[in-house]
């Protein structure tokens, strides 16, 4: 069963939202907004049809496409962008260790300065060599770096019915949209030798286990005239332990507990509910899909009578009642990435797909 | 007479003055000192025990929620799903007198009247844990996100208290541990 998530876009309205709240009611409604021009087009177009598929025609063609990007690039995303983005300028950050900005676009061209890893550049435009600015202690540069080395991420943050707000990043690769939250996981004591660091491995794998890979964003130009850009594009998820991150979870060894999420950060016991002896994957992922998403919960609290409550073995609602088991994270809840992505391809239907 | 009545209008200016930050701090007062003075009030015998009542309400429906009621008398009724196997839990019975008093002077030691949030509103999956105290139409409760509990250790002490006498009476078959 075909299950998706889709907006149309209306150019002449301009409301950008990046809430998931309203996903949960709106499945498959078209709602009028407008962006920004888009920063760049994905390549998904470039990918080339299976020959030994016979049928033919633009529509069948981006479906191959599609079953190449799920098969043959799907674990080997192409981290650059494309050799000419369209809207400019835009923030991007360099992706090797560190690359050089020339004087001019060639690679004998001289080297101004060499730009470290992640930094941040401004990129003016450009065609394989991208014009780029970028200040590296008080000197401002101005030259041109290759396409090949530069990604392009953006913060995005959603907000859950609690009130409690999150933010992770959406980096946007060639065949993939990526979608990563580094996180400070804290030993607040009590653990076994060694127990601390299997957590918070657990955690980062039970997370990426039920949210990584399960849907993809699709591009479609509403003609159906196909577009450059046109595709799937498999929506994948990490979270990264990394002690200097803003964001702070306390990880309880040898206690039973609540495991929770906030703005201000999070707890998880080790032991999970008492009586669990563990805590569950499930209950991990559930927890990561608020802090990493900004996923609200689906179950009935009084406190929050507006909720969206969900019986469709939901991640986020009462899966103790509904089945652990058959309890997954839904289309809806990646929906707020139909308005980030919207940004960059204001004239087409953007849709989350599994 | 007119010395007078400027006397008189200042003082009454100050009166007045003095009346209304009163009025503000006694209010403020009755807020705080309330609940303390309903649990001297039933230390003194004040109150009688069948018209002293604490309430322990923690969790919610997803994760497992347990409720205790107990009156000044010894009279309690326990209900809990944090149990093996989530089932709900209901038992009623009565401890000694003294348990209810210890209870009452933790609460008075520990100011728990004066216990508060540390964070506007609670996070995600995070239920709260409430105590109430009731006598007559009086009613007066704090409460905090679960995880803040730790971090509030006059909470703390009087909900182990709390959670001792659940344990026992339940013979550990209800595991809450009031985080």
């Amino acid at each position: 069963m075909m299950k998706a998530f889709a907006r149309r876009i209306d150019p002449q309205k301009n409301s950008q939202k990046s809430n998931s709240k309203e996903s949960a009611t709106s499945e498959g409604s078209e709602v009028g907004i407008s962006y920004a021009p888009p920063p760049f087009q994905l390549e998904a177009s470039e990918i080339p049809a299976d020959p030994s598929d016979p049928s033919e025609g633009k529509k069948q063609g981006r479906v191959q496409g599609n079953k190449s990007v799920n098969k043959s690039t799907a674990h080997t995303p192409v981290q650059r962008i494309p050799r000419s983005p369209q809207a400019t300028p835009f923030e991007g950050k360099v992706i090797p260790g560190s690359t050089p900005i020339r004087e001019n676009p060639d690679l004998n061209s001289r080297r101004l300065i060499d730009v470290p890893r992640n930094h941040p550049v401004e990129v003016l435009g450009g065609d394989a060599w991208l014009h780029c600015r970028t200040r590296i202690g008080v000197q401002d540069y101005d030259g041109y770096i290759s396409h090949e080395q530069i990604k392009r991420e953006v913060d995005f943050t959603n907000t859950t019915d609690t009130g409690n707000a999150y933010t992770s990043k959406l980096t946007m690769f060639n065949h993939t949209f990526a979608i990563t939250k580094e996180v400070n996981f804290v030993d607040s004591g009590g653990f076994a030798e060694g127990a601390y660091v299997r957590l918070r491995t657990r955690t980062i794998s039970a997370i990426r286990s039920y949210l990584d890979r399960k849907y993809k964003v699709k591009i479609e130009s509403p003609e159906g005239e196909r577009q450059h850009g046109d595709g799937e594009y498999p929506i994948v998820l990490s979270v990264a332990h990394n002690s200097s991150a803003d964001y702070s979870v306390e990880l309880n060894g040898g206690e039973a507990g609540t495991s929770y999420m906030s703005s201000s950060g999070g707890e998880i016991y080790e032991l999970g509910q008492p009586g669990e002896g563990m805590i569950p994957d499930i209950t991990l992922a559930h927890e990561g899909s608020h802090m990493v998403l900004g996923a609200s919960d689906e179950y009935a609290n009084a406190r929050v009578p507006a909720r969206v409550l969900t019986d469709d073995h939901s991640l986020m609602a009462n899966y103790y009642v509904q089945g652990v088991d058959e309890a997954e994270i839904k289309v809806r809840h990646f929906g707020f990435l139909v308005y980030q992505i919207s940004a960059m391809f204001p004239d087409r239907t953007i849709s989350i797909v599994e | 007479m007119r010395q007078l009545l400027e006397k008189s209008g200042i003082s009454f200016i100050v009166l007045f003055t003095m009346w209304v930050s009163g009025c503000g701090q006694s209010s403020e007062q009755n807020i705080d000192s309330s609940m303390q003075n309903i649990f001297e009030n039933y230390l003194s015998g004040k109150i009688e025990g069948v018209d002293y009542r604490i309430n322990y309400d923690i969790g919610d429906d997803f994760r497992g929620k347990t409720s205790m009621v107990l009156w000044g008398n010894g009279k309690y009724r326990i209900e809990s799903s944090v149990t093996q196997g989530r089932k709900t839990l209901n038992i009623k019975g009565t401890v000694a007198d003294h348990q209810v008093i210890d209870l009452t002077q933790c609460m008075i030691s520990k100011k728990l009247w004066e216990v508060k949030h540390i964070r506007p509103i609670p996070g995600d999956s995070e239920p709260s844990a409430k105590i109430t105290i009731t006598s007559g139409d009086k009613t007066h409760s704090v409460e905090l996100w679960v995880g803040e509990i730790r971090k509030t250790p006059a909470f703390k002490e009087v909900q182990d208290l709390i959670l001792s006498i659940i344990k026992r009476e339940s013979n550990n078959e209800i595991l809450e541990v009031g985080r």
